[in-house]
């Protein structure tokens, strides 16, 4: 259970999102620089986006997991238009990507990329997670792996 | 065992309105609902005291606000759903067959809302309007609704090694319909040059392949089979519906494109059905963007996966500038999303009528009798109609 003010600090951290007792984790964890997936503690199963139940054994026993290393991309687009935001250039192209990490290729993670051009986003390419300040508000962001390394 | 279908050919479609498709009507959202609604019920031959069933779409005004519009002085039943159009014809025909009303008046409009688009937003009345009935996904970095569209487009490129050359077939298409049918919102020739100029919207996606935004609206009359005989127009009856969503249902967790509401809504359409692909004289598959029509070509039969533009420049007839299947079978002959405008699968269904009932002018399928519709999109909205002329 998490405490009262731990959930005021999430929630001011994100004041766009929204965000209820079975996300909390996820935003929680972006606070803290991690990526945390749900796990079924019963059969052990991955699933995303975080749901109150396992949608495989039907369990409501679930834990948000912190997952590391490198991932792949598997579904990419590049957007030019939407929600404006600071930080977001739609004209240059703002991607936006799905991706697998190796310890969970069940189950798919998206959200922008950063540190190439828009052109190289492309299905197999690998990835790393990172969690930057867009406009003073933690973001998920993927960073292709050779590029992280340098 | 046999896949159950009582209401087969049991409910028809006795009339359809249109308030008239274009970017600017200068006229309320109430008011081009109102106008779809009135020209649906005289082209019935009914008065709007017949009409004990509503059933609206949430773009627009609800069952109450007609039926205090058009003086209905009682209804049995309503609901008020979201889109696509397929949704509440089927809606309908389950509220007749099963009695809770005898004739039923579905109805969808669309208005350019000012927040959704900075030309609609310089006109005064729009930006009071603001984004009512449309809400944007606020989050930009996620696959939700538009985005997941476009991300799965460029899946199904990468896959079969197609390119934006091969999405244009769709957009090419509707173009030329819809320079066939004096209703379309825009019937400007377009090339193959004009697609390839058009810029990135959600890439791949450019501005040919998204739906045409417009001012517009529909409304169709559903009833009895039996008491659609009694009315003027000639009938057109639901043979099947089915709508369809496959699990895992979100944009970004999708399994594939062989695992969408497009498999749920073929098989189940094909198996409560009596006809095949052989009787479908005229076909809809839905273009709110490109590639879901692709998608509903495959998931039809009509190829297999990844052949969709193989499929259609193989039936291509270059006189036209459209598909024909074997010379005869048009594509979303109207126009579709694309040219007639996007209306969500609205314009489709009119179509469909319009074809079945012999009166779609130039563009008229010689003795048109069987219809297949396929609305929607991917992930929670699939939905399919086989209408049959009475």
């Amino acid at each position: 259970m998490t405490s009262r003010s731990r959930i005021s600090e999430v929630l001011a951290a994100f004041p766009d999102a929204i965000i209820d007792a079975d996300n909390l984790a996820w935003f929680d964890g972006l606070l803290h620089g991690e990526v945390r997936i749900n796990r079924c503690r019963a059969c052990r199963t991955w699933h995303n986006p975080p749901g109150s139940r396992c949608p495989s054994c039907l369990s409501p026993s679930l834990e948000a997991v912190a997952v590391t290393g490198a991932a792949t991309v598997d579904l990419a687009t590049v957007l030019h238009t939407g929600p404006p935001r600071d930080g977001i250039d739609y004209v240059e192209g703002h991607p936006v990507v799905s991706v697998c990490f190796d310890e969970v290729p069940a189950v798919r993670v998206t959200a922008s990329a950063i540190g190439c051009a828009p052109a190289q986003i492309r299905r197999g390419l690998r990835v790393v997670p990172e969690v930057v300040a867009r406009a003073g508000i933690p973001t998920l962001v993927f960073r292709p792996l050779e590029e992280s390394q340098r | 065992m046999a896949q159950r279908n009582p209401a087969r050919d049991l409910i028809a479609i006795v009339g359809v309105g249109s308030a008239g498709y274009v970017r600017d009507a200068g006229r309320s959202l109430r008011d081009l609902t109102l106008t779809a609604c009135v020209e649906a019920i005289a082209e019935a031959g009914l008065t709007p005291s017949d009409i004990d069933g509503l059933c609206g779409s949430t773009h627009t005004i609800a069952p109450q606000e007609v039926l205090a519009g058009l003086g209905i002085p009682e209804v049995t039943w309503h609901a008020q759903l979201v889109v696509p159009f397929s949704s509440h014809v089927i809606e309908s025909m389950q509220a007749v067959y099963s009695g809770v009303c005898d004739t039923a008046l579905a109805y969808h409009a669309t208005y350019r809302a000012g927040g959704t688009s900075r030309s609609a937003g310089d006109d005064p009345l729009r930006a009071r309007f603001g984004v009512r009935g449309v809400s944007p996904n606020p989050n930009p970095d996620s696959m939700a609704g538009t985005p997941g569209y476009a991300a799965w487009a460029q899946r199904y490129l990468d896959d079969h090694g197609w390119g934006r050359e091969d999405l244009a077939l769709v957009a090419l298409n509707s173009r030329a319909n819809a320079q066939l049918n004096p209703t379309a919102a825009i019937r400007t020739p377009l090339s193959l040059d004009d697609y390839m100029g058009g810029r990135f919207i959600r890439e791949p996606l450019c501005l040919f392949d998204m739906d045409y935004p417009v001012d517009a609206a529909d409304a169709v009359i559903v009833t009895t089979a039996e008491r659609a005989r009694d009315l003027p127009g000639p009938t057109v009856l639901i043979h099947a519906a089915s709508l369809g969503i496959m699990n895992p249902p979100q944009e970004d967790q999708m399994v594939d494109l062989d695992h969408s509401g497009l498999q749920v809504v073929m098989s189940n359409l094909w198996r409560r059905s009596d006809v095949t692909r052989a009787d479908i004289d005229v076909f809809f598959p839905y273009d709110g963007f490109s590639n879901i029509a692709l998608n509903w070509v495959e998931a039809a039969g009509y190829c297999g996966r990844g052949e969709a533009p193989a499929f259609l420049r193989d039936h291509w007839d270059d006189q036209s500038g459209r598909v024909l299947l074997d010379g005869r079978t048009p594509l979303n002959s109207h126009g579709g999303s694309l040219s007639d405008g996007g209306t969500q699968g609205a314009g489709h269904i009119r179509e469909a009528v319009r074809q079945l009932r012999h009166e779609a002018g130039e563009r008229q399928v010689s003795g048109a009798s069987t219809a297949l519709l396929c609305i929607g999109g991917l992930f929670r909205n699939a939905g399919g109609l086989v209408l049959r002329r009475g």
